[in-house]
């Protein structure tokens, strides 16, 4: 007889609300010979549709508390609906500023804008997910969206590449995810978070715990693949400089944003009684990635990979406020989604002086564009001194609250080594502001559209917003979380 | 010791263990395309032989049709109708290959190692009690519900993936002749 | 007086909104005026600035009055950290110098940029500078001092390469970027810790009783931090070399901020955190020895400088050496009287300097000016007080703050009266070099090139020459021995602390006589050597070796160059070959790659893959070891 989980509609809503958006664009664009005049409409509606589920789900958590269904598969709480609201910003940002890519695609146009939806829906799943069985499969349907969308580009060599090296490595990365989750099924005898935890808790080792440790090691390590955290980092600057310009951002963002939610639940159920054994190579792996991620970005010649290896650096400060166990929660959420935005418009601004395909982006190019476009100039400065972490932008705000956590939290070695890397950092993120206003040079001027003109402009007034006065989201973060 | 040599499962694992190595080794040591893949035929088999063992028979014919019967036969069609070289071929070497065997061995060593500390020599009880695929189906439909929907995502994606990037743009002439159609 | 405290809390904010409503109204519109107007708009927004500062200042005047506080918004409440601002008398002082100061340079500047390309662009850079700076001296907590840190440092590397396209301003620029990055390492480091023993930001909280929380060692420890920042940014040994370098900028703008206010900043932050100071003497002790080595060693190059603007770059950092031996002698008060007046006759002295560049034709080599007294009368004249006020000659403004310190350092007695002497010695240096300076620019014979028409600036330059020249004369006043007014002013804000006063009675009249006889002589000997050509060549003769060393600084640039710069380059670049060709390989590699396996290869399956795929693998068996070593 089959045994019927509970199910609950709500607790899946905004992936629900996706996926139909996903499925109706593919159709619209296979069957209507003007899908380019619906694709618009379809693609605010979708993403007007996932913001509608996530309300029901606040309102949802805030009338019953949190709720597993689908036999302890997926949770529903306000930690899971602040991430799929980044995610979704994140959705919504890109697709402004990079509209131009999507269109520029012609017939693959709906094709790509499905698969950006798909991949929201394996990455917020990630999010939502308390059964590693369920993780893995949200990380692939993230993944593999991913991987055709670096390739769906125009037809470029670099592109191509990109695409087959983000492919291959990423499936070695999923293959040692999975081998850490049989692992830990053998060890533990349990695939849902809170069996995991009560193992750890109980003391009921089946056998000697070599096989299980290594288990573990290999989970962290698909994840830490998915954040581009050093040393397993190396395909994000080829990913970053190849694939197409108008969806990158996103692609980074994403990818950081579904890894990042599984990390953070980790260290608060399944592995929190073991923190203090897994935290140390956490924390020596965000160190590793801030110290390379900002030493290799001080000699990157092209901005994308700049952006690409300080990306790697990110990654590091994400993982420092994770290494300190499922305290400075509220201090992740706020660095993830303020940094994300961010990444998410510099590349768009990427994409309108490049275009959105995969030419790269050497500094050269950038000279004397505050004069061509004072506006976007301006806006990739911020940008800049945002990740850089300049006080008076949201980043700064993020970045000083993972150090005071880190710093409570016992491991002062890593903020210090955090603040040289932030304080070397500002040269390579200062790097293109010079060239822009500094240095003349007659390049190309980019058009800027008005979807574009407001993506660009909300992350604006998002980080300067939040650098400035970042309490409302603060408050609710910490309302919602505590 | 006695007792494993009068178990016959534990020979008829030791022969395809000794297969799956060989056969292994020569899938990435073969100078010959069509070798390899073959070889790799022989991995799969035995492994699914293995799962035999374990009576795990579902899992047994699912790799044995999807791998052994779809995957690598689309390996050598894939072979075939390119104009991939037939032959021996030199250029399937590269000089880094003592690196990845290095990587490889140590991989097994730690692999070997763990197990070996792991398990010891402790007898794991029921690890061959028959799962029929009813009850697999059960909970596929029941408590693996949503990941076995979700695994039709993952589907959905590759299948988006594979049209749309092995599909040839249409030139703007043609685009123009379909709208007028 | 109530109704004005009232005003104070009610209006205050307005002092940073004016020049920040100036910085965003011309950022985009100043293009679109007509030349002087966006000029005369950044001036209005930072004199009515100095305006509602000053009758807010009405109150705290007569001394005894405690600061208010007043909350904008929260910024970051969880560490203490409101956007707040803090009106008390050590803030009043300050503003009153930002503001006042800074709109008479704004004032002169409109005649100064006349016809510059981007008239409008550096008055926004300006403005955007006072509004920086003003949240940096009214901050309430330690986060908006670093907010308006790190924005008046932006500021002056934009005002620095201003001429970006001459290679000089834009390497300036960059110089100075570099180092100050050092000083605010220390700051945040300071900032960290701050928080990690106080769990808060705010001046509310972490200057009232520090000594109930920290020891003695991590006041120590804070303080050395905050010293490394004021090291950086004061332009202190040993991270000084950016500020000479720093005079590539338009004069006026080199005035305002490489002299008068932003330099300043170190020595605010020092009396700012004066309570936590005040629990190590060891902290002190370092920042009055960081101070009087500076200030010593800044005079001794600024003897051989033939820069019009370099001699005054190597004061400014001689003095504001100075400053740092005043708060480093617990001398708070006397330290931030010498500020204030300095950045009167400083920003005087720049101002004087940049009018002669401004009718020389651009020409800054003294040794092709002289004699421009007649052609300039205005300027010179006023010079020549602004001469005396540094030299310290009573009873210009520079006497009674320079002898304030002093008499402090000796009067702490023990390892201070050795400051003490080293500030004497810097004393004679500093009336020497100046007078060196203004007797080669002003008197004897015209050495200019002959295409050089020399005349005197116009009326918009002038005024603020004169305005500062009757401050830098006058302005002692406020604090004498006999009257201490600035200090009395003060005291609210260091009421919780150990102020170290000067020496009384007789003792004060020695010191204070020798410190006079001092600057006299040096004014003599360096008036009586230069003015005669042939005494003049004889002095550089015998003293060649020291004055050609002092022209290069001694060689401090090259020395970095060679030592700290060359090899952190290298560093950089061998990861980065490291990267390109071990781990990344991308583009470069490629080719090599290729061309050794000799293959038929396609390049897109270039075998890097494989090579990421090691690093993968490798980085993964690490982990798996140490997880296995360790166990979960």
């Amino acid at each position: 007889m089959v045994e019927t989980p509970e199910i609950s509609l709500v607790a899946i809503l905004p992936e629900l609300a996706l996926t139909v958006g996903a499925v109706v664009v593919l159709m619209v664009a296979v069957s209507s010979r003007r899908a380019a005049t619906y694709l618009p409409w379809i693609a605010g509606l979708t993403v007007a549709a996932t913001g509608a589920g996530l309300i029901a789900q606040y309102n949802d958590v805030a009338a019953n508390g949190f709720s597993v269904s689908y036999a302890g598969m997926i949770v529903l709480d306000n930690q899971g609906i602040v991430i799929r609201t980044v995610m979704l910003a994140a959705i919504a940002v890109a697709l402004l500023v990079g509209w131009r890519y999507v269109t520029g695609l012609g017939t693959r146009g709906g094709e790509a804008l499905s698969l950006v939806f798909l991949s929201a829906v394996g990455f917020m799943l990630m999010a939502s997910s308390i059964h590693f069985m369920l993780l893995f499969l949200g990380l692939e349907v993230g993944s593999i969206s991913l991987y055709v969308l670096a390739a769906l580009g125009q037809r470029a060599k670099r592109a191509d590449e990109a695409a087959m090296k983000y492919f291959l490595l990423g499936s070695v990365a999923s293959a040692i995810f999975l081998y850490g989750v049989a692992l830990l099924y053998a060890g533990t005898g349990s695939l849902t978070y809170l069996g995991v935890f009560e193992f750890f808790s109980g003391d009921t080792l089946v056998f000697s715990d070599g096989l299980l440790s290594a288990g573990v090691a290999l989970l962290f390590v698909g994840l830490l693949f998915k954040i581009a955290a050093a040393p397993f980092h190396s395909w994000a600057p080829d990913v970053y400089q190849g694939a197409p310009a108008g969806i990158v951002g996103y692609m980074g963002a994403a990818a950081k944003i579904g890894a990042i939610a599984a990390l953070l639940r980790f260290v608060q159920v399944p592995f929190q009684s073991v923190i203090e054994s897994i935290q140390v190579p956490l924390a020596a792996v965000a160190a590793f990635s801030v110290v390379l991620g900002t030493l290799y970005a001080i000699v990157q010649q092209d901005l994308r990979r700049v952006l690409a290896y300080s990306g790697v650096s990110h990654a590091g400060f994400l993982l420092m406020g994770i290494a300190t166990g499922g305290v400075a929660e509220v201090q992740v959420l706020f660095y993830l989604a303020t940094y994300v935005l961010v990444l998410v418009g510099a590349f768009g601004i990427v994409s309108l002086l490049e275009g959105s395909g995969s030419a790269g982006s050497p500094i050269e190019n950038w000279k004397g564009l505050g004069r061509r476009s004072p506006f976007l100039a301006w806006s990739l400065t911020v940008f800049m001194l945002g990740m850089a972490g300049m006080p008076a932008t949201a980043g700064f705000i993020g970045k000083f609250g993972i150090f005071t956590r880190a710093w409570s939290g016992d491991l002062e070695w890593l903020v210090i080594v955090g603040l040289l890397a932030s304080v070397a950092a500002f040269f390579f993120y200062l790097r293109v502001v010079v060239a822009m206003f500094f240095e003349d040079g007659d390049g190309k001027t980019p058009k800027l559209g008005w979807p574009a003109g407001i993506g660009i402009g909300l992350t604006l007034v998002i980080t300067v917003g939040l650098g400035l006065y970042p309490t409302p989201l603060l408050d609710v973060l910490t309302a919602a979380l505590g | 010791m006695a007792d494993w040599i009068s178990l016959p499962v534990n020979w008829v694992f030791l022969v395809l263990a000794l297969v799956i190595a060989f056969a292994g080794v020569k899938v990435v040591t073969s100078r010959n395309l069509i070798h390899a893949a073959l070889s790799l035929v022989g991995v799969l088999a035995s492994t699914a032989a293995l799962f035999l063992l374990l009576s795990a028979e579902f899992v047994a014919w699912v790799l044995v049709l999807v791998y052994v019967g779809a995957v690598l036969v689309l390996f050598l069609f894939g072979i075939m109708i390119t104009r991939a070289p037939m032959g021996r071929e030199v250029s399937l070497d590269n000089e880094r290959r003592g690196l990845a065997a290095i990587t490889a061995l140590a991989t097994f060593a730690l692999l070997a190692g763990t197990s070996w500390v792991a398990f010891g020599d402790v007898e794991i009880e029921g690890v061959g009690d028959p799962i029929t695929t009813g009850d697999l189906a059960d909970s596929l439909l029941g408590r693996y519900l949503i990941p076995f929907e979700i695994v039709s995502f993952v589907l959905l994606a590759a299948l988006i993936g594979g049209i749309a990037l092995a599909r040839k743009d249409r030139s703007p002439a043609e685009e123009a002749e379909r709208t007028d159609a | 007086m109530d109704q004005l405290v009232t005003f104070a809390e009610q209006w205050i904010w307005l002092v940073i909104a004016l020049p920040l409503a100036g910085f965003v109204f011309n950022h985009f519109l100043g293009s679109r005026l007509p030349e002087p107007l966006a000029g005369v708009i950044a001036t209005l927004a930072s004199g009515s600035a100095f305006v509602v500062a000053l009758v807010a200042a009405l109150p705290w005047i007569d001394g005894g009055r405690h600061g208010v506080t007043v909350e904008l918004w929260d910024w970051m409440p969880s560490i203490g950290a409101e956007f707040e601002i803090l009106w008390d008398p050590l803030s009043i002082a300050m503003t009153l110098l930002v503001t006042g100061v800074g709109t008479l340079i704004h004032l002169y500047s409109v005649g100064y940029m006349h016809g510059d390309g981007r008239f409008s662009r550096y008055f926004t850079y300006l403005n955007l500078f006072a509004t920086s700076m003003l949240i940096l001296v009214l901050a309430n907590n330690f986060a908006m001092v670093f907010l308006g840190w790190e924005a008046v440092g932006m500021c002056s590397y934009l005002l620095i390469s201003f001429w970006y396209t001459k290679p000089v301003a834009a390497e300036a620029g960059k110089k100075a970027f570099v180092v100050n990055r050092i000083g605010d390492f220390g700051f945040i480091l300071g900032l960290v810790a701050v928080f990690a023993f106080f769990g808060t930001m705010s001046f509310d909280e972490v200057l009232v009783e520090p000594g109930a929380v920290l020891d003695q060692n991590w006041a120590t420890a804070i303080g050395i931090a905050f010293l490394v920042a004021a090291i950086g940014k004061s332009a202190q040994i040993p991270l000084y070399v950016w500020l000479p370098d720093a005079m590539a900028g338009p004069t006026p703008a080199s005035a305002l901020i490489h002299a008068a206010t932003m330099v300043t900043a170190g020595v605010y932050l020092i009396a700012r955190s004066a309570a936590i100071f005040d629990l190590s003497e060891t902290a002190l002790m370092a920042v009055a020895t960081v101070g009087a080595l500076t200030a010593l060693w800044a005079a001794i190059i600024a003897m051989g400088q033939n820069d019009i603007k370099g001699v005054l770059a190597y004061s400014t950092i001689s003095q504001l050496g100075y400053m740092v031996v005043g708060v480093g002698s617990a001398a708070f008060t006397a330290g931030i009287f010498h500020l204030i007046t300095h950045g009167v006759f400083k920003a005087l002295l720049f101002l004087g300097a940049g009018s002669v560049i401004h009718s020389m034709g651009d020409e800054q080599d003294m040794r092709k000016m002289g004699g421009l007294l007649k052609k300039m009368p205005v300027t010179g004249w006023t010079m020549a007080v602004a001469t005396l006020a540094i030299a310290g000659i009573p009873p210009l403004a520079g006497f009674w703050s320079k002898d304030e310190i002093l008499s402090a350092a000796f009067n702490r007695g023990g390892y201070y009266q050795f400051i003490w002497a080293l500030g004497i010695i810097t004393a004679v240096l500093t009336a020497f070099y100046m007078t060196r300076w203004f007797v080669l620019v002003f008197l004897g014979e015209p050495r200019w090139d002959s295409d050089a028409h020399p005349h005197e600036s116009p009326g918009v330059m002038t005024l603020p020459l004169v305005l500062l020249a009757v401050g830098a004369a006058v302005i002692g006043v406020i604090n004498t021995p006999w009257r201490l007014g600035f200090e009395h002013f003060l005291e609210p804000s260091f009421e919780s602390i150990h102020l170290q006063h000067a020496a009384e009675g007789t003792i004060a009249w020695v010191i204070a006589g020798i410190a006079t006889i001092g600057a006299i002589a040096g004014v003599a000997f360096g008036y009586l050597t230069y003015r005669n050509r042939e005494r003049k060549e004889r002095f550089e003769r015998g003293a060649s070796r020291l004055l050609s060393g002092a022209e290069r600084g001694f060689g401090v640039d090259g020395f970095y160059g060679k030592r700290v710069v060359a090899p952190l380059a290298a560093t950089a670049e061998a990861s980065a070959r490291f990267d390109s060709k071990v781990v990344d390989g991308a583009v470069n590699g490629l080719a090599a790659l290729v061309a050794k396996a000799g293959t038929a290869l396609q390049p897109l399956q270039s075998g890097f893959v494989r090579s990421y795929g090691v690093g993968l693998v490798a980085g993964t068996l690490v982990l798996v070891v140490w997880f296995v070593m360790r166990g979960v």
